[in-house]
C-alpha cells in the first residue's frame, strides 16, 4: 500500500516535471495560506498518516462535538441586530423572526441585539459624551423600560436573549435579570449569554474603556455569578471576530483567543472555581474569511486544541467542558461597497465553510453592510442563505462531509500547528493581559492591518470589484439610514422621564453601595462581592450609565488601548 | 524646512470602534512625512479646539458609523465660529449619496469605502501646500 502510494506519487511528480515545467514552459506558482503555511499542489494518504482516526462526538471533537449534526440539530440563525429606538429594533426582531431567525428549534426565539456605542460603554443618552451615536448602530438600553420594549411578550424561560454590549456587561446582565425578576422569573431560568469579552474589544476597537484590570475584575464577577445562579446562561462568549476583522489570520485568531480564555480559567480557578463549574459555559464567536478551506480547518482545529486544553491542562472530567461551541459571524471586511450584489456570493462562500466546518450558530451578513445597517431587503436575503444551504442541497444529510479528506485533515494539523505557536509566544510573553497591558498585541494587529492594505493597493490581495473588475458603472444600493436627531431626542425624554419618576435617595444610596464594594474588590479572589449591589441598583431603577458611571468613578476612568505600550 | 511639513489633525469620534480605516492613513501620511495628530473627541468642539491649538494645515475625520452629517455640520460651524478655515476632509463608511451633501456644507473631499489612503495623502499634500518661508 505504502508503496503504491510513493509510486502514485512519482509519477505526478514526474507528470508536472515532464509536462507542465518543460514542455509547457510554466513557472509553477508558491502558494501560503494567510496563516503563512506553505501549500503543496496536492495531497496524499502519506500527508496524514499520522492523523488518528476519529468519529463525530468523540474526543477529541474534532469531526465534530455530537454524534449527529445537523442532521439531528440545524444550526442556529441568529442575527446581530438594532437600531434606532428600542421600538424600531423589536420591530426589526419581529420582521427577523418571521423570515426564519431562530435557536435550535422553530419555537425557540433567539435576539442577539446589538447596542448603540454609548451603551456599550455605560453613557445614558442624556450624557453628553454620548453626543450623535445614540441609536446608531443599534438601540440605547439604559433602562429596564428600554428592555421591555425589547422583550414584552416573549417566554424568557424560552427565550435566547444576548445583548452585544462591551464594557457594560455586568450592569446589563444585573438590569436583565431584574427585569426578569419583575416578570415573575428566577435567574435560573434565563437563556442567552454576555459578551462579557472587554479587552477584545477594547484592543480591536480603541474605544475607552475601564482599565484592564478593572474589564478583568468585570469579567470575573460575572463570570462567578452565573456559575452560581444562572446554570443556562453563558457567562462569556469568546470573541476571535474582532481579531478576524483586524486582520489576524486565522491561526492568530485562534491562538489569541486560545490564550485569552487559559488566562481567564486560570483566574477562574483563582476566583475559586473548579474549571468543570464554568467552562462548559464559555460561548464563542467567530471570523470566517475567504481562504475557505484554511477557515474549516481552522475550525475543527479549534475543537481540538479546545478539547486537549481542558483535558490536559485544567484536568476538566465534565465532557461538555471539552466541546468548544461555536457561533460565526461572517466576515463584514471582505464586503466591498462596489457591486455590493457580489457580497451575497462572499457571504454564502463564509456560510458554507462554516456549515463544513460543524458550527452550532451562523449570522451570516447582509450584502449593503459595507454601505451600512442592512436594510430589511439585504437581512432576509442573508436568511435565505442559511435556508438555501440547509433546505435545498445535501450538504446537512452528513457530518464532517470533509472529514478524511487528505488535505482539509493535513491543514486541520497545521493550523493547530501555528495557533500552538501562538498561544506559546503569548504565554511566554506573560500571558494575554500582560500583551494587551504593553501594547505588543495592539501592535501585531496594527501590522496585519498596515499589510493587508499593502497587499490591496499592489493587487497582491484581489478583492472583486475594489482592485479588480470594477464596474464602469456603479449600481446603487440605497442605504439604510436611522434619523439620528429624532431617536436621540425620544431616547434622552424617556430617560429623564425615568430619572424624574423613582426615589433618588434610594438611588444614590444604591449607587454608594456598588462604588463601595468596587473599592473593596482589590483582587480577583474576591469575586462575587460587587454583583449584589448591582442587583440593588437595578431594583432601586439605576440606569446602566449610574451603574457604570459608579465604576468608572472608583477605578480610575477610562482608558484607551492605543495608548498603551506606545513606542 | 520642517516647516514645510504638512500638519495634519486626524480625528475619531470617541465611540467609532471603526479605526482601521484611519490607521492606515495615519501611517500613509506619516510615510508622506506629514506630521501627525491623533485625536479621539466625543464633540466636535474638542477638533476646533485641538485644530487651533496644534496650528494644523489640515483636518481629516473618519466616521463609520453613521454620525458623518450632524459631526460635519456642527464642526463647520464651530470652525466658521472661531473663524478659522482649514480645509476638512472626512473618509470613513460614507454612502455616495451623502456626500454631495457634505461638500455643500464645505467638506474638501470625501474618502469613502473603496478609497485608498494614497488618495487620500496625495490630496492632502495638494491643500496642504504651504508658503516657502
Amino acid at each position: 500500500m505504502d508503496e503504491q502510494v510513493k509510486n502514485l506519487r512519482q509519477e505526478w511528480e514526474r507528470e508536472i516535471r515532464e509536462t507542465y515545467e518543460k514542455k509547457l514552459k510554466f513557472t509553477l506558482p508558491e502558494y501560503h495560506n494567510e496563516s503563512g503555511i506553505p501549500l503543496n499542489y496536492v495531497y496524499d494518504p502519506e500527508n496524514i498518516a499520522d492523523t488518528p482516526s476519529e468519529m463525530p462526538g468523540q474526543y477529541p471533537y474534532t469531526r465534530g462535538i455530537r454524534a449527529l449534526g445537523y442532521q439531528y440539530m440545524p444550526w442556529m440563525i441568529q442575527m446581530l441586530h438594532g437600531y434606532g429606538t428600542s421600538e424600531e429594533t423589536r420591530h426589526r426582531t419581529d420582521f427577523l423572526l418571521k423570515e426564519g431567525m431562530r435557536g435550535f428549534k422553530e419555537e425557540q426565539p433567539v435576539i442577539l441585539i446589538e447596542v448603540d456605542p454609548p451603551t456599550t460603554v455605560g453613557f445614558d443618552p442624556d450624557d453628553p459624551r454620548a453626543f450623535g451615536a445614540v441609536g446608531l448602530g443599534g438601540p440605547s438600553v439604559s433602562t429596564l423600560e428600554d428592555l421591555d420594549n425589547l422583550l414584552k411578550g416573549h417566554d424568557l424561560s424560552k427565550t435566547r436573549f444576548a445583548p452585544n454590549t462591551r464594557f457594560s456587561c455586568l450592569p446589563m446582565l444585573a438590569m436583565y435579570i431584574v427585569y426578569a425578576e419583575q416578570r415573575g422569573y428566577k435567574p435560573n431560568e434565563l437563556n442567552g449569554q454576555s459578551q462579557n469579552d472587554p479587552l477584545s474589544r477594547w484592543i480591536t476597537t480603541d474605544i475607552g474603556a475601564p482599565t484592564p484590570s478593572t474589564q478583568f475584575k468585570l469579567r470575573m464577577e460575572l463570570i462567578k455569578y452565573c456559575c452560581q445562579n444562572m446554570p443556562r446562561w453563558n457567562h462569556t462568549n469568546l470573541c476571535g471576530y474582532l481579531y478576524g476583522e483586524t486582520c489576524a489570520s486565522p491561526a492568530q485568531e485562534l491562538g489569541i483567543v486560545m490564550a485569552e480564555a487559559i488566562e481567564t480559567i486560570e483566574a477562574g480557578i483563582k476566583a475559586g472555581l473548579n474549571p468543570d463549574e464554568f467552562v462548559s459555559r464559555f460561548s464563542s464567536q467567530l471570523h470566517i474569511g475567504m481562504n475557505f478551506f484554511e477557515e474549516i480547518a481552522k475550525i475543527r482545529a479549534w475543537r481540538r486544541i479546545w478539547a486537549k486544553t481542558m483535558k490536559e491542562r485544567f484536568h476538566c472530567q465534565n465532557p461538555r467542558s471539552l466541546q468548544y461551541r461555536m457561533h460565526v459571524h461572517t466576515g463584514g471586511s471582505s464586503l466591498t461597497m462596489e457591486q455590493p450584489l457580489n457580497n451575497i456570493v462572499r457571504a454564502t462562500l463564509h456560510t458554507l465553510a462554516s456549515i463544513l466546518g460543524g458550527v452550532q450558530s451562523l449570522h451570516t451578513c447582509s450584502y449593503d453592510e459595507a454601505i451600512g445597517l442592512p436594510s430589511e431587503d439585504a437581512v432576509r436575503t442573508a436568511i435565505r442563505v442559511n435556508q438555501v444551504l440547509l433546505h435545498e442541497t445535501d450538504i446537512p444529510y452528513v457530518s464532517d462531509p470533509l472529514g478524511g479528506s487528505y488535505y482539509i485533515e493535513w491543514l486541520t494539523s497545521k493550523v493547530e500547528e501555528e495557533a500552538n505557536q501562538v498561544i506559546n509566544q503569548i504565554e511566554s510573553r506573560g500571558g494575554f493581559s500582560k500583551c494587551i497591558e504593553d501594547g505588543w498585541l495592539r501592535h501585531l494587529l496594527e501590522n496585519q492591518m498596515l499589510k493587508w492594505r499593502q497587499e490591496i493597493d499592489s493587487e497582491e490581495k484581489v478583492m472583486v470589484g475594489l482592485n479588480k473588475f470594477r464596474a464602469e458603472e456603479e449600481m446603487e444600493v440605497p442605504p439604510f439610514v436611522v434619523k439620528a436627531k429624532e431617536t436621540a431626542e425620544i431616547a434622552v425624554d424617556r430617560v429623564k422621564r425615568w430619572k424624574a419618576n423613582r426615589d433618588n435617595a434610594k438611588v444614590k444610596r444604591a449607587l454608594d453601595d456598588v462604588k463601595e464594594a468596587m473599592k473593596k474588590y482589590d483582587s480577583i479572589k474576591k469575586a462575587g462581592i460587587l454583583m449584589p449591589t448591582l442587583l440593588e441598583a437595578a431594583r432601586a431603577k439605576c440606569t446602566l450609565g449610574e451603574m457604570m458611571g459608579a465604576i468608572y468613578e472608583v477605578t480610575g476612568g477610562r482608558v484607551y488601548a492605543s495608548e498603551y505600550g506606545r513606542r | 524646512m520642517n516647516n514645510n511639513r504638512p500638519k495634519i489633525l486626524l480625528g475619531r469620534f470617541a465611540l467609532d470602534g471603526h479605526d482601521k480605516g484611519i490607521i492606515t492613513v495615519i501611517d500613509a501620511c506619516k510615510n508622506a512625512g506629514m506630521e501627525i495628530v491623533y485625536i479621539h473627541f466625543s464633540n466636535p468642539e474638542e477638533v476646533v479646539k485641538s485644530a487651533i491649538e496644534e496650528d494644523v494645515d489640515v483636518i481629516g475625520i473618519t466616521s463609520s458609523l453613521g454620525q458623518h452629517m450632524l459631526v460635519s455640520s456642527v464642526l463647520m460651524q464651530e470652525l466658521s465660529h472661531n473663524k478659522v478655515n482649514i480645509p476638512v476632509i472626512m473618509g470613513g463608511v460614507i454612502p455616495t449619496i451623502d456626500v454631495p451633501k457634505l461638500m455643500d456644507i464645505g467638506i474638501k473631499k470625501v474618502f469613502g469605502p473603496g478609497s485608498t489612503p494614497k488618495e487620500a495623502v496625495s490630496f492632502i499634500s495638494q491643500i496642504a501646500q504651504k508658503e516657502e518661508p
